[in-house]
């Protein structure tokens, strides 16, 4: 099984994408925030309806002063729509494409007057009214199956096809007026008297123009008219002519008679007055509409569209990038919408009816190409405790989400440099904590040599943290394993010190008997005593042997040695001290030549020797070899045949007190004979290696020399 | 009028061993255990030779501290540190203040006897100069030595050694070119020491004999082997 190992660094920088909850945690209360915002926003413009309707009541005569007249069929009520750009005078509908819902279809239903050889079907129009800033525009698509021109010699204006306008100015005046024209083209109204009988026209009045354009089916005859002309009642009808040598007019299908100031069409003509109130209360992205109890639309004021990030013009070079990335990353609220009632004059539905009924309504609705989501608050508007109308808020919930996108770009942005800079911190708190336990691995490794001795004590950490407690209890473990250390080093010397006393007494005591006594001299008991006595001294000398030579070190001065010369010397004392043994020197040809300290070699020597004539047989050869390692060391080696090293002893046979000899020799050894070499060979920044030989079977010691 | 011997020792059973001896050879012994006593009685008389341990019951150093005062009232009383610190630097310290010898408490006691008496010796021949001083003198070229005074002239300049030393020193010249190993070595200077103490005698003796004459090469060491005087 392969185990990873895991650092503490990249544990803890796993750790620390935990902080990346933080921004999860925030979305999901970004997205939480919406249902909140949504009552938030039902309950606000629920309000808003309310306080708008009330300040409607208090100017209750903005809404009466044009819905006041009853009225129950729809079709005698002109409703004009501001329009929202103006129309081309040229009898041609395409400007009015997108108010389609605003024609209004007159047919057989609505013939005023029917004329003798009318024939059924044969005439009826599409009519729409709207108000461009001053004017108010008409247009009337005729389906007629024959178009009859004036004929200009002839006084009577009405024998051809021609549209008469009937209105009461605002000065309370009943006018009438004729458009009729020879050929299509421009054309401009007769003022025609008040007399229905009386055709002949009284005055050419210019302020009313109109177009006439031939199509298809029939005409399409466009009109304009001042509003300051129009009071509170306007009517249009269509007279159609077939027949010009009939001498009397056609059918005439319109909205009201002309003939009388009582059969008139109501008419609303926008007010400024409700217009700039509503204008005042409106808002950014809402719709306010105000109607009368017939659903009518009397104001609207307002627009839904348009809800774009207003400030991102203002925004730097990095923000708009950031901006990019959410744009990506965010739903964003859609361009443009399709909104079906934008054109309406009139307004249906469960929420007007509601309000009309005189409860307050708060709803949602989704725009027909599902782009956004409309909230709607109607409430009605009361009057001497009638329902006299409604208004009718709108407002795009995208705003809701351009909220919570901004949230959302408010939250990552906080987020990211919170997450970076956690990140970036906890890295280097790892770092540092790495690099200290790093440390103090290092430090507690170069403490302790490859043989386990304390080399020096390491300076513990002042931190008042567990590391630099770690490394304080590691200093203190050191210390005292290295005051221990010391203890059993210099446990020999103080050994043999304390037992030199005892020891005296015992060696006095005896002297004293031998001359008290003289026959006592030859008594066995006295010489296996003084023999006991000679074996102590030595192995207190051998104790106190090391110490001393410590000592010496210390006083020893080093000086240029040849390795050689001295071999050959000591080899030749070898020889004649131990005759039993043959002694083999092999000595290379190069230089041997040491800074060393004679005395202390030649004692390094002893101990060598001695341990290779104390374990090899007599007449086994003694081989010493004095040459150079491979890369220029001086190598003096030293074999004997004797046993093989234990395996697990060669690590620490050089340590004080070691000793692989059989216990029960007669001579005593204390394993220092090692320690010695060690010692010595330290101090001339050498080293010494005992290893096993197989042919022939044996022991080399390796003493390495650094040359000079 | 038999010589007096002071034995400064704190641990009874040595100082009533070594007074028995001593006694038995005919000197009279004054037995101290402790610096106060001694100091107190060496106030009011010097005895011929003192035996001096360093450590006294709870003075570390009054050996030594002893031996300083001793040799401000006298120059010439011998002095011979009898201890079981075997240090260099202890034997160094017990040498400079002025001892005659320094021996390790593994000494025996005829060992001891020997001393002492060469030490009455040297003393009888100091005061008696004038005897005939031909006869126990050894000359090897730059090198005279006493044998009666038991003191050391290197190019008729009085070398200061120790009885160690001395013995040392008489053992190699005796036979010129002769190799002495330590162990004959340490038989002649009647001391049991290990083979680095012989090591450090030779070191300080080379180093007295140097401080004369710094050409001074006359000990020559034979790795393996030994020492051996240079003829």
């Amino acid at each position: 099984m392969i185990k990873t190992r895991f650092s503490l660094k990249t544990k803890l920088l796993l750790f620390s994408i935990t902080i990346l909850l933080i921004p999860w945690i925030g979305y999901k209360y970004v997205r939480g925030m919406e249902t909140f915002l949504k009552s938030s926003m039902e309950e606000a413009l629920g309000n808003r309806a309310h306080s708008l309707a009330i300040v409607l009541q208090q100017h209750v005569d903005l809404l009466s002063n044009q819905a006041a007249i009853n009225i129950n069929n729809e079709s005698e009520h002109l409703y004009l729509r501001p329009l929202d750009n103006p129309i081309q005078l040229d009898g041609y509908t395409d400007d009015w494409h997108f108010s389609q819902d605003l024609f209004q279809e007159y047919s057989e239903q609505h013939i005023i007057k029917k004329s003798s050889d009318h024939k059924p079907g044969s005439l009826h129009f599409r009519q729409a009214t709207g108000s461009y800033k001053q004017h108010l525009f008409a247009v009337f698509k005729v389906n007629d199956n024959q178009i009859t021109y004036h004929n200009p010699n002839n006084n009577r204006i009405d024998d051809c096809d021609h549209l008469r306008i009937a209105l009461l100015t605002p000065q309370g005046k009943f006018q009438r007026y004729y458009l009729s024209t020879v050929a299509p083209g421009r054309i401009i109204a007769q003022l025609m008297p008040n007399d229905p009988d009386n055709n002949t026209p009284i005055k050419a009045e210019t302020r009313i123009q109109g177009a006439w354009q031939e199509t298809a089916e029939g005409y399409t005859l466009e009109i304009r008219l001042p509003i300051s002309m129009i009071g509170s009642k306007l009517s249009f009808a269509i007279n159609d002519v077939d027949d010009p040598q009939a001498g009397h007019s056609g059918s005439i299908i319109g909205s009201a008679s002309t003939e009388h100031l009582s059969a008139l069409s109501t008419i609303k003509v926008p007010s400024s007055g409700l217009e700039k109130l509503l204008n005042t209360l409106g808002m950014d992205s809402s719709r306010i509409w105000v109607i009368d109890k017939n659903k009518r639309v009397l104001a609207l004021s307002g627009n839904l569209q348009a809800v774009t990030d207003t400030d991102a013009s203002q925004r730097s070079v990095p923000t708009k990038l950031l901006s990019l990335f959410y744009r990506l990353i965010l739903q964003q609220p859609a361009a443009s919408f399709e909104d079906i009632l934008s054109g309406v004059s009139k307004l249906n539905g469960r929420e007007i009816e509601t309000a009309l009924s005189g409860k307050p309504t708060v709803s949602w609705r989704e725009t027909s190409d599902q782009n956004a989501t409309i909230l709607t608050a109607t409430h009605p508007v009361m009057s001497h405790n009638a329902v006299i109308g409604a208004v009718m808020l709108e407002q795009n919930s995208q705003r809701i989400l351009l909220m919570q996108n901004r949230a959302m770009e408010e939250l990552i942005n906080l987020s990211i440099p919170v997450f970076l800079g956690g990140t970036l911190l906890i890295v280097l708190f790892a770092g540092r904590l790495t690099s200290r336990i790093s440390h103090l691995r290092n430090q507690t490794e170069q403490a302790i040599t490859s043989d386990g001795k304390v080399a020096h004590v390491f300076n513990a950490s002042n931190s008042n943290d567990e590391i630099g407690d770690l490394s304080r209890t590691f200093s203190d473990l050191l210390q005292r394993l290295h005051q221990y250390n010391r203890y059993l080093e210099s446990m020999a010397s103080k050994l043999s010190h304390e037992l030199r006393t005892p020891l005296s007494v015992v060696r006095s005591s005896l002297d004293n008997l031998e001359q008290v006594q003289p026959e006592s001299t030859n008594n066995t008991y006295l010489l296996r005593a003084k023999e006991g006595l000679e074996r102590l001294n030595n192995i207190l000398n051998r104790l106190s042997e090391a110490s001393r030579l410590e000592q010496a070190i210390q006083q020893a001065d080093k000086v240029t040695v040849d390795l050689s010369a001295l071999l050959q010397s000591c080899v030749a004392g070898y020889q004649t001290a131990y005759p039993q043994h043959p002694f083999k020197l092999t000595i290379s040809e190069q230089n041997h030549k040491v800074l060393a300290a004679p005395d202390l070699i030649v004692q390094m020597l002893d101990k060598l020797v001695t341990n290779a004539i104390d374990f090899s047989q007599a007449d086994t050869t003694i081989e010493i070899r004095l040459d150079r390692t491979d890369d220029q060391w001086i190598r003096l080696s030293i074999f004997n045949q004797g046993p093989p090293l234990p395996v697990e002893m060669q690590e620490n046979l050089f340590d004080s007190m070691i000793s692989v000899r059989p216990t029960n020799t007669r001579s005593s050894h204390l394993g220092l004979g090692l320690y010695i070499v060690r010692l010595i060979i330290e101090f001339h920044q050498g080293r010494v290696e005992a290893r096993n030989m197989d042919t022939p079977d044996g022991v080399v010691f390796m003493l390495y020399f650094k040359p000079i | 009028m038999p010589k007096t011997i002071a034995i400064v020792e704190d641990e009874p059973s040595i100082r009533e061993n070594y007074a028995d001896a001593l006694r038995r050879q005919g000197y009279q012994v004054n037995t101290y255990a402790n610096g106060r006593d001694a100091h107190a009685a060496f106030q009011q008389a010097l005895p011929d030779l003192v035996l001096l341990d360093i450590g006294l019951e709870d003075e570390i150093d009054g050996g030594f501290d002893l031996c300083r005062d001793l040799r401000g009232q006298s120059a010439t009383l011998p002095i011979i540190f009898l201890t079981a610190r075997d240090s260099d630097f202890d034997t160094v310290a017990g040498l400079r203040l002025g001892a005659d010898d320094y021996l390790t408490k593994d000494v025996s006691l005829p060992q001891l006897m020997a001393r002492i008496s060469a030490l009455f010796r040297r003393l009888e021949a100091v005061q008696q100069s004038d005897q005939d001083e031909k006869d126990n003198i050894l000359v090897r070229a730059d090198l005279s030595l006493d044998l009666d005074r038991l003191c050391a002239h290197w190019q008729q300049q009085a070398i200061d050694l120790t009885l160690t030393e001395f013995w040392i020193v008489h053992a190699l010249a005796l036979h010129p070119g002769h190799v002495k190993n330590r162990e004959q070595l340490m038989q002649d200077a009647n001391i049991f020491v290990d083979d680095s103490t012989i090591t450090s005698h030779i070191k300080r003796i080379r180093k007295k004999f140097e401080g004369i004459d710094t050409a001074f090469d006359a000990i020559d060491t034979v790795y393996g082997m030994g020492y051996r005087w240079n003829a």
